[in-house]
């Protein structure tokens, strides 16, 4: 670049550049703290230094890094370091502030700490402890809206890769980007992680991912590098993943991955990644395939169904793990009122929102071409129980003669009257105690393996039953072990036997529900099964209620020691699941001691 | 109370050794002495009708303290051309510039001997005598006081014995000449080691030998990347490249892969050309100790060379960390074998990867590693997959069984359908067909053919089917990778050990992201214990009727193995081993094919499958050469890795057809949704039934352009600057094609992005 007397400017270290329609070239001078505006040729035709305006901060220092304006000629920079958002100046070039700064979040503990330390530092430790500030910008774009795409390093702070990366930020500064769930619900893109779930720890130091760099295509297809894998992630606008590419791992020398990726921006459909370390930018092409996706994902987001459809035909020939065309035809399928077929894929595709409408389309097709069967069924099976109900009343029917069994059903409707039978006249069974448990374990590997696709979000062919087991009758023998013994020092009149009765029978309405939602689950629709998950939680409350009286009868306790036992049962059970956690890690420790052991003796 | 105190005694007893023994182990030679050092002078020590070999000894400064330098050059002068090779450099006046007759490698072993984790520093070269570290610089210039270099005739050379005195080892090298070959040869049982402090790891014989002029205006370095591949040596300081190999394929020696090689060197060779002339360099003796880094546009010199390094120990990176962050590594006994290096020169029209290629191809001839056989050759070639391990919940647990991709009626449904959609008859693999499918399990998928697949009638059906339509069909035996105990081998009493005689874990790595997955881990089959493999797979296959065989296991080209050091330390026999497994097998009438094969296995096949031919190319590469296609295409048909139908198959067809190969193609019988959990990513985009039109197409575009170029040699191959090759068959045939998406003008006219096209021998 030349200035206007036709000397070199250096511009060394510039960490942005950025060419709008005009061919006006902008660069970020980072070290020299100016942004260079030249001509195609190179000319320099103008400097833009640190802005004089109040509200430029005194302590942050112009290091411009990246630059982006927009049709209307407003120009959003980046600052290196700089943590109060993107310097915004009008098409006029005056400095109209900071726009779209993130925010700290604080967490109570972070409150509390804050306020001790207020009371209890010095001046001296106050004045050297660190600020927690927010996280700054690394790279920011325009999408066909003009919109601001941001990028975020990850945070020392978080264990792990953290959330929200990527935001899509208003003309106030918010971030309006969503995940639409294949449930029905939004997710705030804030709370969505754009990188790998699992952190990968290499040389015994955590590798955190940064998307460091991020670009959108004509389609508003989000490309976010990251440079710790060297990876470049697609999103579209809906933070749906589409494909990642490249790779390394900071140890490449192939083509098409990547030693150290600083860079990364669109060329039509071309994406070019910056490889510092290489000194090399890899120029990847849209493959046939990569066109199908992003043409018919572009056609899905737009509500062009059935335009997208013989792309996802296309693409499902292709690939048949493609879960994004299992959604999309599922969805062009449901368009055409091909409601089997859109059943079959949005199972397949695991979108529960057109698996639910077209179920509902199915179910009411089935009602209406059967409704006068149904209706007889319905009024047969309604009547008949009515007139059962009065000949069973009327001749004194007695269909349960067992006393044990009378007492264990008749609990959910007269808890207090049951469990005083129970105390006083010995009515209660370990065998239907231990019948209900096995039920309840029955129950809940039953609505994990056996519910309908819409109640279950389970992969099936992972479900373990050892975890429910521990789950279910693990829980209740933990309980009632730590509830006899905590209460038996406390006066309590009852024996394990009691509690073990007391807790199990108190179960029974829930167990029962369990069943009933089971069944339910392949008939309702997704707003049907959230009334039953509401009805769920009514039983939940009953059936703790039914236990309080349980074990409040069990151990002749008042209401309140009932709760102080309770309480430090419970206590007492995450003390005793500690000591088993323990004991387990220790004999694990020492399993391997002998392993290894074994095994150098074997080597020797 | 005896036995408990015996007891007691005796563990505490087995509990030391276990700690302490084999710790350090050392291999000190207490006959070092660089006393008597023997100096021979300049002269011829050696002529042939192409070659003479000079040796030229001369003391410069020799009364100036600190600059006194001793040269010891040896030189080849090829008489055709008047070129000369020499092992030291000589500046524009012929002055000797700082050069090295040979670097080594060697490990501190004190720090390490204390048990400190800070121990045992890898010292890429050597220390002075101030205590700091140098590297590539000249210890006949600067150190002359730790280094003393005796030289002495032999037969049809010299031998050079470098006595680093420091460190008190001496390596001898020898440079004889053999059949207008020049060779380079260090002994290493005659490696002397006497400091208990130091132990050699790996030498460079003579690391600037094989050096080209960075002036030279088409001058290059081919390496055995891939399939071949080409670096520039035209100066480029401004892009110093460099590219490093590790020996060839050790899948003992390192437990950590690199995943820049996702195909390790299947050649030990490299090649320089330099104007006219060019050097063609073949590891013919411990190959598999071998590695190599190239280098061009150094910043530091005129020349673009290549460093040969041997390794003459084994190490283990199990140890921990240094605290200069280098890994600090535990040394194996030293290797005895000798190391010999042929170095052929050509020159003019055979100064060129042709060239080097016949040369190569008549090292091959002469050591009995090509046996032309005849057997049918088709266009394209389906490697039919039979099952997977996919995780299934019974009765509410988990448990990983043997999901059914094809059974073996139905992969005779695939090959009869085949033959008619494309009127040609595929050449099959069918592979993952034992007892856990394309996973890993027993070795040699149990020695069977699990009956979830195919019974001994179905398999006897599809035999008859290929025999009567003389379609080429193999099964599928891993015979060196295993994740399970059975059929007489014990996972891990039977592994491959390392170094320090741990079990070499290896896992599936993920590319890139870089990281191995721990769900993957499986182990090398001990080397000992292959032959026995070789049989139980000839007694299985006579047991089912299976006529032909693919060892996938040909692929690994070499690896080292502790079980017996001294007998398969650093990858020596694997050659003859493998060479015997096919003879053995050649006996049964069986055919064999291999995928990925290396050297000493492809020229004996009747199938190569699984050759590479995306563009997986290193960034210090200019482009692939077709160099392993050039030396093999003639003897044994080839054929691609899978045609990926999904994506840009093109561009993959493209490539084959500049390389003379047949492409290929993964298939399954039908795709099921539980795949997807199963992480195999050999199974994305392969289900038969959804790709058959695509593959049709694919194999119709292909099949004239590898009909007129089968069976014949590649004789030249050419790329130019808009990324299209020229490739030239024996037969006159000429295939150009465009390896970039945008189309450009040719001598035959436009070429479209990826496209291919035949001139025949009369145009």
């Amino acid at each position: 670049m030349k200035d206007e007397a036709g000397e070199d400017i250096a511009f060394e270290g510039a960490l942005g550049i950025f060419v709008d329609h005009d061919k006006t070239i902008y660069v970020c001078d980072t070290d020299n703290f100016r942004v260079l505006i030249a001509d195609q040729n190179g000319n320099v035709s103008d400097v833009w230094e640190q802005p004089d305006s109040n509200l430029y901060p005194d302590d942050l220092l112009y290091q411009p890094s990246k630059i982006t304006i927009t049709e209307k000629g407003y120009t959003y920079i980046l600052i290196l370091g700089g943590y109060y958002g993107a310097l915004l100046y009008s098409p006029e070039h005056e400095f109209l502030g900071f726009y779209g700064s993130h925010t700290v979040t604080a967490s109570a503990l972070d409150t509390l700490t804050y306020l001790w330390n207020r009371l209890t530092q010095t001046d001296a430790k106050k004045a050297a402890s660190a600020k927690k500030l927010p996280f700054s910008f690394v790279d920011l774009c325009l999408d066909s809206e003009d919109y601001v795409l941001t990028c975020t390093e990850a945070s020392p702070d978080d264990p792990d890769n953290g959330t929200g990366q990527i935001r899509k930020l208003s003309p106030t500064g918010e971030n309006i980007m969503f995940k639409r769930q294949t449930d029905g619900s939004s997710l705030s893109a804030d709370s969505i992680n754009f990188v790998e779930q699992k952190v990968v720890e290499k040389f015994g130091k955590l590798r955190k991912q940064n998307i460091v760099s991020l670009d959108v295509d004509e389609n508003d297809f989000i490309y976010a590098l990251d440079s710790q894998k060297g990876l470049v992630y697609v999103y579209d606008d809906e933070c749906n993943l589409l494909c990642g590419f490249g790779g390394g791992y900071d140890n490449a020398k192939r083509i098409g991955i990547f030693d150290s990726a600083v860079a990364l921006c669109i060329c039509g459909t071309d994406v070019l990644v910056f490889d510092n370390d290489n000194k090399c930018i890899t120029v990847f092409e849209r493959t046939e395939y990569g066109n199908l996706l992003v043409q018919a994902q572009s056609a899905y987001l737009d509500g062009e169904y059935l335009t997208a459809k013989p792309l996802w035909e296309e693409i499902n020939r292709r690939n048949k793990s493609c879960q994004l065309a299992y959604r999309g035809l599922a969805i062009a399928y449901l368009s055409e009122g091909k409601y089997e077929k859109a059943l079959e894929y949005a199972k397949n595709g695991l979108d529960y929102t057109v698996y639910d409408l077209a179920w509902k389309a199915v179910r009411n097709k089935f009602i209406l071409n059967n409704f006068v069967w149904i209706f007889l069924v319905v009024v047969a099976l309604v009547g008949g129980l009515i007139a059962f109900v009065i000949i069973a009343k009327k001749k004194h029917l007695v269909l349960i003669k067992n006393e044990y069994v009378k007492t264990a059903l008749s609990l959910p409707t007269h808890p207090f009257k049951s469990f005083e039978e129970i105390k006083t006249k010995n009515k209660g069974s370990v065998i239907i105690a231990l019948v209900i448990l096995l039920l309840y374990y029955l129950a809940n590997v039953l609505q994990a393996v056996g519910s309908g696709f819409l109640a279950t979000n389970v992969v099936v062919h992972r479900y373990n039953t050892g975890y429910t087991l521990l789950k279910t009758v693990g829980i209740v023998l933990l309980w009632t072990v730590c509830n006899w013994l905590i209460s038996s020092s406390f006066e309590g009149k009852g024996r394990f036997k009691d509690v073990l009765i007391a807790t199990t029978y108190s179960l029974l309405p829930y167990v029962a529900f369990i069943y009933i939602k089971v069944i339910l689950s392949h008939v309702l629709s997704l707003s049907g099964l959230r009334i039953l998950d509401a009805i769920g939680t009514v039983v939940l409350i009953v059936t703790f209620y039914i236990l309080c009286i349980a074990i409040m009868s069990a151990h002749e306790f008042d209401f309140f020691r009932f709760l102080l036992t309770a309480f430090v049962s419970v206590l007492f059970m995450i003390l005793v699941a500690f000591v088993i956690f323990v004991v387990i890690i220790l004999l694990q420790q020492v399993g391997n001691f002998f392993t290894s052991v074994f095994t150098e003796i074997l080597y020797r | 109370m005896k036995f408990k105190k015996t007891a007691s005694i005796l563990s505490a007893v087995v509990l030391f050794v276990t700690a302490f023994s084999g710790c350090g182990a050392k291999n000190v030679n207490s006959d070092y002495n660089d006393k008597d050092v023997k100096k021979l002078s300049s002269q011829t020590v050696a002529e042939t009708d192409r070659l003479r070999l000079d040796f030229h000894y001369e003391v410069l400064n020799p009364d100036i303290m600190n600059k006194r330098q001793e040269i010891n050059e040896i030189s080849v002068t090829d008489k055709v051309t008047g070129k000369v090779w020499s092992n030291l450099i000589k500046d524009e006046y012929g002055k000797y510039k700082s050069a090295s007759g040979l670097n080594i490698s060697v490990q501190s072993m004190d720090t390490y001997q204390a048990g400190g984790a800070d121990g045992g520093t890898f010292y890429e070269l050597m220390r002075d005598k101030n205590g700091d570290v140098i590297y590539d610089e000249d210890y006949n210039q600067k150190f002359t006081e730790i280094l003393r270099i005796g030289s002495e005739k032999i037969k049809n050379g010299v031998k050079l014995t470098y006595y680093f005195m420091n460190y008190k080892i001496s390596v001898p090298v020898s440079y004889y000449l053999e059949d207008d070959s020049l060779k380079i040869s260090v002994e290493s049982s005659e490696i002397k080691e006497g400091d208990p402090n130091y132990r050699l790891v790996y030498v460079n014989p003579s690391p600037n030998m094989f050096r080209v002029s960075d002036q030279s205006e088409d001058g290059f370095i081919l390496l055995p990347v891939g399939n071949g591949a080409i670096m520039e040596t035209k100066d480029t300081v401004e892009l110093e490249k460099e590219y490093h190999e590790g020996p060839s394929n050790f899948v003992a020696l390192d437990t950590g892969d690199d995943i820049n090689l996702p195909q390790t060197a299947r050649m030990p060779v490299f090649g320089l050309k330099d104007g006219n002339d060019a050097m063609f360099c073949i590891a013919e003796e411990s190959s598999g100790a071998m590695g190599f880094t190239a280098t061009t546009g150094s910043r530091n010199s005129d020349y673009a060379k290549v460093t040969p390094n041997v390794y003459l120990v084994d190490y283990d990176y199990t140890l921990g960390r240094s605290k200069d962050s280098g890994y600090i590594r535990q040394l194996s006994e030293r290797t005895n074998n000798r190391i010999t290096i042929g170095c052929y020169f050509l020159e003019n029209e055979n100064a060129s990867c042709r060239g080097m290629a016949d040369c190569y191809r008549k090292y091959l001839e002469k050591n009995g590693f090509i046996q032309k056989t005849e057997f049918a050759d088709s266009p394209y070639a389906v490697d039919i997959l039979g099952g997977v391990m996919a995780t299934k919940s019974v009765l509410g647990v988990p448990e990983k069984r043997l999901m059914t991709l094809t059974t073996v009626n139905r992969a005779k449904y695939i090959v009869e359908d085949l033959q008619k959609l494309t009127s040609y008859n595929p050449t099959v693999c069918l592979s993952g067909y034992g007892k856990t499918g394309i996973n890993y399990g027993e070795i040699a998928g149990g020695l069977t053919v699990s009956s979830k697949l195919g019974n001994k009638k179905d398999i006897e059906a599809i035999e008859k089917y290929a025999s009567s339509k003389k379609i080429p069909l193999f099964f599928d035996f891993e015979m060196s990778k295993f994740s399970e105990s059975g059929k007489g081998f014990g996972y891990s009493a039977d592994s491959a050990k390392t170094a320090i005689l741990h079990s070499a874990d290896k896992y599936f790595k993920n590319v890139p992201l870089g990281i191995a997955d721990p769900n993957s881990e499986y182990r090398i089959l001990a080397r000992g214990k292959q032959g026995e493999v070789v049989k139980k797979v000839l007694k299985a296959t006579d047991k089912f009727g299976i006529s032909g065989i693919n060892l996938s296991s040909l692929g690994s080209i070499a690896y080292a193995d502790y079980n017996k050091s001294k007998v398969y330390s650093l990858a020596t026999k694997t050659e003859s081993e493998n060479r015997d497994y096919i003879a053995q097998m050649r006996k049964s009438k069986k055919a064999i094919s291999g995928k990925a094969s290396a050297y000493f296995a492809a020229g004996l096949l009747d199938a190569v499958f699984d050759l590479n031919v995306d563009e997986d190319i290193h960034f210090s590469m200019k482009n692939e050469v077709p160099f392993y296609q050039m030396v093999f295409s003639d003897v044994t048909p080839l054929y691609s890795n899978s045609v990926n139908v999904a994506a840009n198959p093109e561009k993959v067809l493209a490539n084959a057809a500049a390389s003379g190969m047949g492409i290929s193609f993964t298939l399954i019988d039908e795709f099921d949704v539980s795949y997807m959990e199963t992480n195999v990513g050999k199974l994305y985009a392969c289900s038969y039934g959804a790709s058959k039109d695509r593959l049709k197409h694919y194999v119709d575009t292909f099949a004239d352009v590898y009909n007129a170029t089968k069976g014949s040699r590649i004789v030249d191959y050419v790329v130019d600057d808009n990324n299209v090759s020229v490739t030239t068959f024996e037969n006159g045939k000429v295939v150009y094609a465009n390896h970039s998406s945008v189309c450009v003008d040719t001598a035959i006219g436009k070429l479209n992005g990826y496209e291919f096209k035949l001139r025949g021998a009369d145009q």
